[in-house]
């Protein structure tokens, strides 16, 4: 499991690098940036620690963070999306439960579930960024476009990866 | 003790949660000024609100001396506002016009072009009230204005160049009684000679139309181009009203002018091209 712990957090410095080198300078639209660095957060194993799994995603959302200029927004969105990450594992139960050795991977658990279980919490963390960002009540449907555009491209990259470094 | 070790290791989760969000916020307020403000201004609720009305308490009680500095600042914005315009129009005037910007003149039905050179120039003075009234613009013989050019606004004729000297020139205008245009009825065709001798600058005179050339209010008045200053049937006025004095075989025209002197902002000075080869011509023939 330390293992398997290890190799999680190397994967999110390096969608972290990606992230930050590379799909912070893609606007598609001139609105929408896709942000896949929450996958390094979702892809961790279930049995890491949900305190750990909170200050991986505070300091993975610091980092991004530093290079965008918008200190503490991705940041409180991550820690958001961390918490409610037991929430939606726990609803989203595949058939007959989950195994030791599942993993929240395509690979392990299969496509549909992945959908949901990362559809809903990058929506989650795409509405509380934007949200946070806006910081007012008066763009709402603006500020909706943009959630559902954002999560949208996010999670097309998202599902990109995972297709890409398919294990089962 | 017991109890609170109990209770931080049960809610572990909620109290990183709790905690991560307040650095989180504590960043996002203390680095962003948009969300600093909101944050300050709901605080302030209260206290603002009891600003706020004191201040407008206040302002009725001065609202005379509120509206005369505002007056004040009013005029004299404006007289700033004013001396600046009058700044860019200057330079705003540029060497050569186009001809969309005076269409009273014709144009080469080929290329679209004006079939001359045609120079603006900005009004720096001009006389209405005088029997003998003369227009001064801001170009001169370094802009290429020469003696005898032709003058038109964008509503009609003008005048003549008199003098010039480097920067500036002087124009005798057709309301001057110095000046004579060789002139048309374009619907009928048949010549007279306009000029100026009523004094209204809204108006001229045209002379010399022969009896037997049916004239009609309305109709439009342009230049012959016979008089070498102008291109031909550049648009010059309507006539407004006309006599024919008891045995004269000439009318008298009345020409309301197109171009309003009183308010003359630019002109468009003619270099008209074809005036050095008519004249060189005309000259031969007279040998």
């Amino acid at each position: 499991m330390k293992e398997n712990l290890y190799t999680s957090v190397f994967r999110l410095v390096m969608l972290l690098l990606f992230q930050v080198f590379l799909l912070n300078f893609i606007k598609l639209y001139g609105v929408v940036t896709p942000y896949i660095y929450p996958l390094g957060i979702l892809l961790l194993p279930f049995e890491t620690p949900r305190w750990l799994l909170m200050v991986l995603a505070f300091f993975a959302g610091l980092t991004i963070d530093m290079f965008t200029d918008t200190p503490g927004f991705h940041a409180s969105a991550m820690v958001i999306m961390a918490f409610a990450r037991q929430y939606v594992v726990s609803v989203n139960r595949p058939v007959g439960d989950y195994e030791p050795s599942h993993k929240p991977t395509i690979g392990s658990l299969g496509f549909y579930w992945f959908i949901f279980y990362a559809g809903i919490l990058v929506a989650l963390h795409h509405f509380c960024f934007y949200f946070i960002e806006v910081y007012s009540f008066h763009y709402i449907p603006i500020t909706l476009l943009k959630v559902g555009a954002g999560s949208l491209a996010s999670l097309m990259l998202m599902l990109l990866h995972e297709f890409l470094f398919y294990k089962r | 003790m017991r109890n609170l070790l109990y209770f931080l290791l049960r809610y572990n989760a909620t109290i990183t949660f709790v905690l991560l969000q307040l650095v989180c916020w504590a960043l996002i307020i203390r680095y962003n000024n948009f969300q600093r403000a909101a944050v300050i201004s709901s605080a302030n609720m209260v206290s603002g609100t009891l600003l706020d009305k004191t201040v407008k308490a206040k302002n009725f009680l001065q609202l005379r001396q509120i509206n005369d500095s505002l007056i004040n600042e009013n005029a004299r914005l404006y007289a700033q506002l004013k001396s600046v315009q009058e700044q860019m129009l200057l330079q705003e005037i540029g060497a050569n016009c186009q001809p969309n910007e005076v269409r009273i003149l014709p144009t080469d039905s080929v290329t679209g072009k004006l079939s001359f050179n045609c120079i603006p120039a900005m009004v720096i003075n001009s006389s209405t009230n005088r029997a003998n009234n003369i227009i001064t613009i801001n170009k001169g013989e370094l802009n290429g204005i020469k003696p005898e050019m032709g003058v038109v606004s964008s509503a009609g004729l003008v005048g003549v160049v008199d003098r010039t000297s480097d920067n500036f020139a002087i124009i005798v205008p057709i309301i001057n009684k110095g000046l004579r245009v060789s002139a048309k009825v374009k619907r009928t065709n048949f010549k007279g000679s306009l000029q100026w001798d009523d004094l209204n600058p809204l108006k001229a005179t045209l002379h010399e139309v022969p009896k037997h050339a049916s004239v009609q209010v309305g109709d439009t008045v342009l230049t012959t181009g016979y008089s070498d200053f102008f291109p031909p049937d550049t648009f010059i006025g309507v006539i407004d009203k006309w006599t024919l004095s008891e045995g004269s075989n000439f009318y008298t025209c009345y020409v309301k002018l197109a171009t309003n002197f009183t308010n003359l902002k630019y002109v468009y000075v003619i270099d008209y091209l074809s005036q050095g080869e008519q004249k060189q011509l005309e000259s031969k023939s007279r040998k």
